[in-house]
């Protein structure tokens, strides 16, 4: 009887379905029978592991699908045509976290006759121009992509990269993409992994150091109002460029290292939680490697979590995660208690509402709260 | 696996600015999914591919309603259901009982056995106790593991409880793990040979 309620709390730990008690139960079940905690160590990493990702030869039989489709549709549907032959860009821009749609739902009619003028006024001024010259030599702006409080979303460039970015970050990128190097300009938290061309260096500019690199996955969190940025390396290697010394030899990271730069050193040290101390001259701005714990799987990294829909924290204070949680949910977080913030706390959230999350956090720290107008007022119990 | 999110987002798109490479995306990210899943109803390839681009006609007209989906993901799997069912019903020419038979096949491989290090035999003897599994537990953990439905979502669209999905998931995962013993039986062993360097 044990052991059947033992597996139906297990899987549902592997599927994210589990509440924080059925969580507790299960340790408990594991405490009783230690030799389970191997059975559930070893599912969850077959679980987690990432399928490997099937090649170009499947997209290709998608693409003929969608060819076959379109043709029936065209048969079915005799008036069928796509309307908009702008040049989209490969990229998805603002998408609406889903929690706006009720309100925005009233403003669909409105916005569709909008969006009509604008196509009307558009096709109007390219038809004006009569070559495909002409567009050409309209500037196109800088192909920029801000993602709201709340969303996350991933992206291909036009070289093939993919590109996961997280709330409240904005990612930007000209059309000198195609020239001899391939460059991008972050502001927030992005994982990327990128396509291998070793003619085309690959360089993240962000507000205090310039990644660069040839082929690799790697996760960047780099908001310009926070004081710190980290570089997490997944696979591959990448090279970190001080942009205040810019003649200085860059730092090579090794895969699940990460790089920890701090904008301001001295006002804020309590991040200063580093193994290996790089650069320790009075004027520098300190760079720090720490390693990350190898025997975890990419999905349950802190650093990469994100990119499977999980908000995952490890032994952080409060406060941090705080900020973390009003960017994943898109809220405001107010703490009415100063000590509540110092607190430390690791878990992770999948697919949690923000009462679930609160909810499961309350039993982890002495708090109360209360949630209004996506406001969150953090209270002592 | 696409996300609830990049749906939502691609459909408006589709709604709002009647982009093609919205609805390509939408159609090529779904495809397999939709075509594996109606293949399970219909246990015809060919008739799994009529249905789901059938479908997705029908998504093409009404792209002006699609804005008020709440859970989009569900949407397209309740939808391609319903249609298959139709499909099959206008096949046999005959009533449906309540019953369906699900029919389907995992990925050849559902995880990755190099990031794991697992031996070609273990690879082997895991994906046997997977397809060996019984029809309906095996639609479930698909559904569960491969297109990343939630407990209810997937029970929903089985016409079964919450409870049964419970059960079910509890008993794939059993039989995997009898099937991946040689982790259990030489732990030792399997600590060297899975070291990662």
């Amino acid at each position: 009887m044990k052991e059947e309620k033992y597996w139906i709390l297990l899987s549902k730990k592997l599927t994210g379905e589990a509440t924080a008690r059925e969580l507790a139960l299960l340790e408990e079940l594991i405490k009783e029978n230690p030799e389970w905690r191997f059975t559930l160590e070893n599912l969850q990493e077959l679980w987690n592991s990432r399928p490997i990702i099937t090649g170009t030869g499947n997209y290709q039989s998608k693409e003929d699908a969608y060819l076959l489709h379109i043709n029936r549709l065209k048969e079915k549907v005799p008036d069928f045509k796509f309307y908009s032959q702008l040049p989209d860009s490969e990229v998805i821009i603002n998408p609406q976290p889903s929690v706006k749609r009720p309100f925005y739902k009233h403003w669909i009619s409105y916005a569709t006759v909008l969006v009509f003028i604008a196509s009307v006024f558009i096709v109007y001024q390219f038809a004006n121009k009569d070559s495909h010259k002409e567009i050409a030599s309209v500037k196109r702006p800088a192909n920029e992509i801000s993602i709201n409080p709340g969303s996350r979303t991933r992206i291909q460039l036009p070289d093939g990269s993919h590109v996961w970015i997280n709330s409240g970050s904005k990612l930007t990128y000209d059309n000198s993409f195609k020239g001899n190097t391939r460059e991008v300009q972050l502001d927030g938290e992005a994982y990327f992994d990128v396509v291998k061309d070793a003619a085309r260096p690959f360089i993240v500019h962000t507000s205090g150091i310039d990644i660069k690199v040839l082929g690799t996955a790697f996760n960047v969190k780099a908001y310009k109002a926070e004081p710190v940025i980290e570089a997490t390396l997944i696979h591959g290697s990448i090279e970190v460029i001080n942009q205040n010394r810019p003649g200085a030899p860059g730092v090579m990271l090794k895969p699940h290292e990460k790089l920890i730069y701090n904008k301001f050193p001295v006002a804020d040290a309590r991040d200063q939680r580093a193994d290996v101390v790089i650069a320790t001259e009075p004027d520098a701005y300190s760079i720090t490697i720490k390693p990350l714990n190898k025997n975890i799987a990419d999905t349950d990294i802190a650093e990469t979590a994100w990119i499977y829909n999980k908000l995952s924290f490890e032994d952080e204070r409060f406060e941090d995660l705080a900020l973390k949680m009003e960017r994943w949910f898109d809220l405001k977080i107010i703490f009415e208690n100063e000590k509540l913030k110092d607190y430390r706390v690791s878990g992770s959230f999948v697919n949690e509402t923000p009462e679930q999350a609160f909810n499961t956090l309350k039993f982890l720290l002495p708090f109360k709260y209360s949630i209004k107008n996506k406001e969150v007022k953090i209270m002592k119990k | 696996m696409i996300a609830n999110e990049l749906i939502h987002h691609l459909i408006d798109e589709i709604a709002l600015h009647n982009s093609e490479k919205a609805y390509k995306t939408l159609f090529m990210q779904m495809h397999e999914s939709l075509v594996d899943f109606a293949t399970s109803i219909l246990k015809s390839a060919e008739d799994a591919e009529e249905v789901v681009s059938d479908f997705f006609i029908i998504i093409w007209q009404r792209r002006a309603q699609l804005q008020a989906i709440d859970n989009p993901r569900m949407y397209f799997y309740t939808g391609v259901k319903n249609a298959a069912l139709n499909k099959l019903k206008s096949i046999k020419r005959t009533r449906l009982t309540s019953d369906i038979e699900w029919e389907t096949s995992l990925k050849s491989v559902f995880f990755n056995p190099e990031e794991l290090m697992l031996s070609a035999e273990i690879v082997k003897e895991v994906m046997k106790a997977v397809n060996e599994l019984p029809p309906k537990c095996k639609i479930i953990f698909k559904l569960v593991k491969e297109e990343g439905l939630k407990y209810a979502e997937a029970a929903n669209l089985l016409d079964i409880s919450v409870k049964t999905v419970e059960a079910q998931m509890a008993i794939a995962l059993r039989r995997i793990k009898t099937h991946s013993e040689f982790k259990n039986q030489f732990p030792e062993l399997h600590f060297i040979l899975t070291q990662k360097k």
